[in-house]
Order: C-alpha cells, then sequence, then structure tokens
C-alpha cells in the first residue's frame, strides 16, 4: 500500500464541493466511478499536500489508516495533517458526507483509493479540483459612539468574535479606522467589547496581511 | 599562507588598482563597429591571450562585449556561422554593415595542435554567396630557441605555401625583434597589435559636416589583401599606472600609520567613542538613530486608535488638563505606562493589544534592519566605530582594560540610563506619549544585546590589532613604492597625502585592524574611495597620459616628462619590426592611435606620426606600421 501520482482521469475526483448546513455542519459531495474507498487530508499548511509530502509516509502508517480510519501524520516540515479513510459506500448511501469534523481555517483535500491490484491511494500531481479551503468565519458588530455634549467625539463599540474552537493565529484579525495603519487583534481581545476613538471616520475589521483566504467576514457569508 | 603567494596577491592588487586607473582615463566617446567581427584563436597560447584581444576592442569599441570569439576546441565552420549569425542577429543594431563579416584567426603555429589547426584553416566556409566575409591571418611564431626556429621553419614555409596557393593574406609577428626578445611580459603586445589593426578596420569614421574623418578602415583592409605576407612595428607610451598605483598605495601605508601615531591617546576610551561628558548608552543611541529609526513610523497617529481604556483617557486628560490629582499633578509619562499596561496581556492571559502592536511597528525594525543590511551585524557596525574613532596603536593598547570595565559597570550603566526623555513635552499629543513608551521598550530590550555586541567588537579589534603592526609592515614590504620612477614618486606621494589630509575617512573608514590575508581588500576598498574623492575633485586620477606628465612636472618631476609624448614620435618604427627580416621595409603604413582631444600632434610633422587614429582613451599614445615583406627576407633560420 502507498501513496501514488494519478496516472489515469478516471481516478480524479470530480465535482468536489465542501458545503454547510444549516446547522453548521460542513458536509462534503463528490463524483468519481472508479474509487473503492477516499481518503480525506485535513491540513493547515500554506500550501496544499502534494505527493511529495507523503513520499516517506511508512507503511505501518498506512495500515494503521486502513484499520483505524483516522490517523495524523507528521510532514517532514514538521506540521501536522489529520487523514480520514472513507469506504466508497459512505458516499453511496448519501448524497453527500459529513460524518467528520473540521476546524476552520482549514484546507480539506480528498484522493481516490483503490482496492486492487494494490491498496493504494492517488495522489494528483497538482493540486487541483480536488483542494478546498474552508476559512473561519468571524462576526462584527459595531456601534457609533456619537457625539458628547460639547460636540466631541464619543468612543463607539466594537466586538468581533470568531467560533471558540477556530486555532486563532494572534494577530490575523485587524481593526482600522480610517487611513490609520491597523490595530492587530489577540484572541483574549476576540468576543470582548472594544471602544475606539473613530472621530467619525469608519471602523472596519479585516485579515492581517498574509491570512486573506483563511478568514471571511460572516456578514459577507450571509448575502 | 606563505609569504610569497601574499607577494602575488599584493602584486595583482597593485595591478588591479593600476588597471582602473586605465581603465578611468577616458576623455570622448568610444568607437561604433563597422562590421561583425569574430575573433578565432587556434593554440593554447593564442587562447591565453584573448583577455588582451578582448581589453583592446573594449578600450576602444563602445558596444565590443557583443563581439563574440571563437576557440580551437569549439572551431568547426557550422559554429563559425552560427556565432556570426548570432552577431548579425543582434537586434539593437550595434552593426553598421550587416552583410559583410570580418574573421580574424590569431593562429600560433608554435602550439602542439598545429596540424589539427591547419586542416581547419583549410575548411571551407559555409557562408551564402549573398554574405561578403573577409579571413584575416594573424600568424604568431617564435624564434628565440634553435628548437623553435626548427619548428617555425618548417610550419611558417607550409602555411606560407598554403597562404600563396589559395590567395589568402598572413600578417606575422614573432617573439624576435630589432629590439631584442619579447619575454612573457611583452610577448602579448603581439596580439594588442593585431587587435589594434582589426579596431582601425572595423570602425565606423564621422562623416558628419562637422568632424569628416579620412575612413582608414576599408583603405587598410584593402591594403592588406594586396600582398600575401605583412609584418608589423609597434611603440607606445602609456600612463604608467601601474606605478602610480603602487605609489598611492604605499603613501596610503604611510599616512595610515601616521594618523595612527599622531592620534591622542590622553583622553580616556569611553570619551573617544562616545563623545565626551557621554557614555555607552549614547553610542547605543547612535546605533538606534542611524539604523533603526528609519524603520519606525512617522506618523504615529494610529495609536489613538487603540482601544479606549480608562488609563487612555487618564493619559488624555493628563495631557490636556493636567490638574492635581490625591496631591499630585498628573504626570503624561507615567500616564502612558499606565495606558500601555492597560493594554498589555500578561502570561496567563496571552498576549495583549499593546503587545502586537509592539511587535508589529516597534519590534520588528530590528528583524528589518537585519534582513536589509545584508552582511552588516550589530558587530560590524561597532567594530567600524571603534575603528574610526580609535587607531589601531589604541585599539591595541587601551581596548583590554575598558573590555574588563564594561564586563563589571555595563549592566547597571544600561539599567540607570534614561530610555525615554522628552525633547519637547509640551508640544506632545496622546499618541507621541505612547510611542515614546514603545521606544523605551525597544531600548530596554536592545541594549542589553548592543552591550554584548560592543564588548564582542572591542574582543576582536584589540586581538586583532595586537599583531597589526607586523600585518603592517609586511604589506609595506609588498608595496614597493621607492621602485616607482622618481617623477611619479615625488608628484603622487605628496598629492595622495594631500588627499588623504582632506578626506581622513578614506583610511579610517576602510582599514582596519585584520588578519594579514584581508588587508589586500581593505587597500582596495581605500584605493577606490580616495579615486572617488579625487573624481569630485581636481581629476588627477583619472587625467589622460597628456595631462599626468604635466602634472608630473608641475609637481616637480624630472624635466625628461616633458619630453617623452615628442620622443614617442621620434622613435624609429623600422627599429621595432616584430619579425626579423633581411631588409628595411618599404611601402609602410603609419598610423598613430591617440586620444581625440589630443593637441600635440599640431607640433609634429606628419611623416612622424601618419595617419591618426583618434578614440576616446587617453591613457595611452600607440604607434603602429603595417608593411609587407617578401618571403625571400624572412630570416627562418
Amino acid at each position: 500500500m502507498a501513496f501514488r501520482e494519478i496516472n489515469m482521469d478516471a481516478l480524479n475526483i470530480r465535482d468536489f464541493r465542501v458545503g454547510r448546513f444549516q446547522n453548521g455542519r460542513y458536509f462534503i459531495s463528490l463524483a468519481n466511478t472508479l474509487a473503492d474507498g477516499y481518503v480525506i487530508c485535513f491540513s493547515k499548511t500554506q500550501n496544499p499536500i502534494t505527493l511529495d509530502d507523503l513520499v516517506g509516509c511508512p507503511q505501518e502508517f498506512l495500515n494503521y489508516l486502513l484499520q483505524e480510519g483516522y490517523a495524523q501524520y507528521q510532514l517532514p516540515s514538521g506540521e501536522w495533517i489529520a487523514l480520514r479513510a472513507v469506504p466508497r459506500r459512505a458516499f453511496d448511501a448519501m448524497p453527500t458526507f459529513s460524518d467528520f469534523t473540521t476546524h476552520p481555517p482549514e484546507r480539506i483535500q480528498v484522493w481516490t483509493m483503490l482496492v486492487r491490484p494494490h491498496m493504494d491511494i492517488y495522489v494528483p500531481k497538482q493540486p487541483g479540483a480536488e483542494t478546498q479551503f474552508l476559512p473561519a468565519f468571524y462576526s462584527v458588530s459595531w456601534r457609533d459612539g456619537g457625539r458628547d455634549a460639547n460636540g466631541g467625539s464619543r468612543p463607539g463599540e466594537l466586538v468581533v468574535s470568531i467560533a471558540r474552537e477556530v486555532q486563532y493565529v494572534q494577530g490575523s484579525l485587524e481593526y482600522r479606522v480610517g487611513e490609520h495603519e491597523p490595530i492587530p487583534l489577540p484572541y483574549n481581545a476576540l468576543g470582548q467589547k472594544l471602544y475606539i476613538q473613530n472621530n467619525g471616520e469608519p471602523v472596519i475589521v479585516q485579515p492581517a496581511a498574509g491570512f486573506e483566504n483563511r478568514y471571511r467576514d460572516e456578514a459577507a457569508r450571509n448575502h | 599562507m606563505p609569504e610569497r603567494s601574499r607577494g602575488e596577491i599584493y602584486r595583482q592588487l597593485i595591478d588591479n588598482c593600476g588597471n582602473r586607473l586605465r581603465g578611468n582615463a577616458i576623455d570622448g566617446n568610444g568607437r561604433m563597429i563597422q562590421m561583425p567581427l569574430l575573433s578565432i584563436f587556434f593554440g593554447q597560447e593564442a587562447e591565453r591571450n584573448i583577455p588582451v584581444v578582448m581589453d583592446t576592442y573594449n578600450a576602444y569599441w563602445v558596444d565590443a562585449r557583443h563581439l563574440l570569439t571563437l576557440g580551437q576546441w569549439d572551431y568547426n565552420p557550422a559554429e563559425v556561422e552560427r556565432r556570426c549569425n548570432i552577431m548579425s542577429g543582434n537586434p539593437n543594431r550595434l552593426f553598421q554593415e550587416y552583410n559583410h563579416l570580418l574573421l580574424a584567426y590569431f593562429w600560433d603555429i608554435m602550439d602542439d595542435t598545429f596540424e589539427t589547426a591547419f586542416q581547419m584553416a583549410q575548411d571551407t566556409l559555409p557562408f551564402s554567396v549573398m554574405t561578403r566575409y573577409d579571413c584575416l591571418y594573424f600568424i604568431f611564431c617564435k624564434d628565440s630557441t634553435a628548437y623553435y626556429r626548427q619548428i617555425k621553419k618548417d610550419r611558417l614555409n607550409r602555411v606560407m605555401d598554403w597562404a600563396a596557393a589559395t590567395n589568402r593574406h598572413l600578417l606575422i609577428l614573432s617573439d624576435s625583434t630589432d629590439q631584442g626578445i619579447l619575454n612573457e611580459e611583452t610577448y602579448p603586445e603581439n596580439y594588442r597589435i593585431c587587435a589594434n589593426i582589426l579596431t582601425i578596420i572595423d570602425s565606423v569614421y564621422y562623416t558628419d559636416a562637422m568632424r569628416r574623418e579620412t575612413q582608414l578602415g576599408p583603405e587598410l583592409l584593402m591594403n592588406l589583401q594586396r600582398a600575401p605576407y605583412y609584418s608589423a612595428s609597434f611603440y607606445s607610451i602609456e600612463k604608467n599606472t601601474h606605478d602610480i598605483a603602487c605609489v598611492t598605495l604605499d603613501t596610503m601605508l604611510t599616512e595610515y600609520k601616521n594618523i595612527a601615531r599622531r592620534s591622542n591617546s590622553m583622553q580616556n576610551v569611553r570619551e573617544r567613542l562616545c563623545g565626551v561628558g557621554k557614555d555607552y548608552p549614547d553610542l547605543f543611541d547612535e546605533f538606534f538613530q542611524e539604523n533603526l529609526l528609519r524603520f519606525l513610523h512617522a506618523d504615529v497617529s494610529f495609536l489613538r486608535t487603540m482601544p479606549w481604556t480608562p488609563a487612555m483617557e487618564k493619559l488624555e486628560q493628563s495631557i490636556i488638563n493636567p490638574r492635581r490629582s490625591w496631591g499630585r499633578s498628573l504626570n503624561p509619562a507615567e500616564c502612558a505606562e499606565d495606558a500601555v499596561m492597560s493594554l498589555s496581556g500578561s502570561q496567563d492571559s496571552g498576549p495583549g493589544i499593546w503587545d502586537l502592536v509592539y511587535d508589529r511597528y516597534y519590534g520588528s525594525a530590528l528583524r528589518e534592519w537585519e534582513r536589509q543590511e545584508e552582511g552588516l551585524t550589530i558587530q560590524s557596525f561597532f567594530e567600524q566605530k571603534l575603528n574610526s574613532r580609535l587607531s589601531y596603536i589604541e585599539q591595541r593598547d587601551m581596548l583590554g582594560p575598558e573590555i574588563e570595565r564594561l564586563e563589571r559597570q555595563g549592566d547597571d550603566l544600561i539599567r540607570n540610563y534614561r530610555m525615554a526623555d522628552p525633547v519637547d513635552p509640551g508640544s506632545m499629543k496622546l499618541e507621541d506619549w505612547l510611542d515614546d513608551c514603545a521606544v523605551a521598550q525597544m531600548k530596554r530590550e536592545l541594549y542589553p544585546t548592543l552591550l554584548e555586541n560592543l564588548i564582542q567588537a572591542m574582543r576582536n579589534m584589540a586581538l586583532k590589532s595586537k599583531d597589526f603592526e607586523d600585518v603592517l609592515q609586511e604589506a609595506d614590504r609588498n608595496v614597493p613604492g621607492e621602485r616607482a620612477e622618481e617623477s611619479i614618486r615625488t608628484a603622487y606621494s605628496h598629492y595622495a597625502k594631500e588627499l588623504f589630509g582632506q578626506h581622513p575617512e578614506v583610511l579610517t573608514d576602510n582599514i582596519r585592524p585584520c588578519d594579514p590575508d584581508d588587508l589586500p581588500a581593505e587597500l582596495d576598498k581605500a584605493f577606490t574611495q580616495l579615486i572617488q574623492a579625487d573624481a569630485a575633485g581636481a581629476k588627477i586620477y583619472t587625467a589622460s597620459l597628456e595631462k599626468d606628465l604635466a602634472f608630473q612636472i608641475e609637481r616637480g618631476g624630472v624635466q625628461a616628462s616633458r619630453d617623452t609624448i615628442y620622443a614617442c614620435f621620434r622613435q624609429n618604427l623600422e627599429e621595432m619590426r616584430r619579425l626579423r627580416t633581411l631588409h628595411t621595409p618599404s611601402d609602410t603604413m603609419l598610423y598613430s592611435m591617440v586620444n581625440e582631444n589630443a593637441a600635440f600632434l599640431n607640433d609634429l610633422r606628419q611623416d612622424q606620426f601618419g595617419m591618426v587614429f583618434r578614440s576616446a582613451r587617453a591613457d595611452v599614445i600607440e604607434r603602429l606600421m603595417i608593411y609587407p615583406v617578401n618571403r625571400g627576407d624572412i630570416v627562418l633560420e
């Protein structure tokens, strides 16, 4: 059993989609006629996982993955990824598969598994249609402070929240008043009321540079 | 490293510095190239002289770097065509004529591979009938030993037979001249002669009304195709850049030592380094000002947009209305500290907003400096300061005790130093006070590291200065300024001394106590900077040969210098033949290659200088005589 490069088109995952039910649970749907099963890879690395990252994966690890259906693997770079092995029937029974847990911001990749002639997992040369990055959602509440009796500006009230399970990187969200340099937010400021002197200038919350794809405003999703 | 090889390094240093002076002596514009020229080299010695040929092309032509060469091992007719096509295909309109090619064979017939080369020379070239090409064969031979003469006789006869039978034209040069045998140093001149001939043939000449020139190239090319065999005579005078470089480097070493001996060792090291009445944290402030300040935001108004805590409100009040509270007035500096505390995190709760703001806008400055200043480290910064403020003798004698003192008292010095010291507190806004806190925090974090690096720099310099006197003496031995021409020695040692007097930083910034192997590179840097200082003023180092000779006379050089240029033109070129023949040459073509702004030709007769090839080079006067030779006249035995 080994990771191999996809050598025929039928092994490619098609129509891959990660969606979210009303209750907040994520689901996967995909199409493939050949696979006997799938391996779902969850990663938080900068770039998608490629065959090169998996070359040194030991046989024992793969046996364990098949047997238990779930295993964590440390890449040569030191980062960890999680792998989930799922038989084909799990997808055939329902149009969608939702028996998994993800912790956005996180990337999901799905690879095909064949039982014959050997038990092998097929990874495309270039990550593409079988890859999707799930951003974490944050929500923003802003209440302007208005003016005091002397006509001076009063601080407004800002609350930035993310789901509790999100693994937040310190400073990866920031707020910005007008054209001033942004102020990075630590984890312990999230969910807290922050009073901001904005002097009538707009206050926006945004992902910091380098984190643009990892966070998305809840309000934008609802639209 | 043994002394001998270091001697070679110093010789290389003097050569490099001299070459730089030669390259800088430009007065005018380089010439354009008429047609693509492929230089082909047969034989190992010929290939070794490719740089001589290319240097000559580069000295006279602006676009010579686009000309290609071809060695014997890569030679075949298809490759000749390919390289010519590359040159002809250059889109930059480098050449005046694209359908005319010039192939120059530099053929050392004494080489062991003569038979192969002979076959190659006879190969038919595959050019289209539409392409016009001219081949010139420069034949290099030697007859300084019986063995050479035997080889030469046989091979030259065969090549001459072939040339006569196939209507080829040879220009033959030998190592035996009427003035004696050319040695290893002077033999490459033969390659330079040929490159000069090609330069005359393949240059574009002015045809406009303002500056109409005789078209020397086509005439010379035609003349070289009238007879089967030619040879040449050569004489040149050059600006003696080697001796000028040598004297300047020698003066550099002397002045460096003189500055060290004159420097005042009465002050203590601390005051020499930090300034009178100042201490090491002031030196660290210098580091901060010079290196890190530029990475900090000039506009710090964003600090006002941090969350508005009660402590921020109190800071604002302390600035707007510093009223008495509980018996004392509000101090903005203290209030700013409280405001920072109110936004800081803790070990338990993780970082606060202030911690992240500080890291992004202040803490990153040192990382950014290290990223941008590749190679420059904190330690090397202090080594530079030490070197520019203490002579190597002071570094040797005084740094040891100071290191001990700093190791004992350095931490207290930093602890007691007031990191934030507002210049005009009355005009400071809320964000300025917060900025002050951030800068003070930076310094608190940084200065212990600076202290460590300063001590390490002191240790390093103390160690290297211990034996530096010996290193300088060795350099003195290897830079023999006393062997230079007397008039150059007199003129340039004084001039260099004057320049070092005006620009002592050329010495102190570039030369520092170091290992023996590193000193040549430091001298090289100092030399470059000295030339730059000169170029901004009197421009003596970059002067033309003519002006250089005038400068030497002005500075007390021997009177003979005045006649040097005229003596060059009085030299009978018939005595400078590069091939031994039985009779003196006839039908000679005489050329002078001089700077386009040279005025001295007005004082000479035409028969002394012949045809004039004017160039931008100002460091040299070259005279060439080209003439046909009868085969029977060539001395072969």
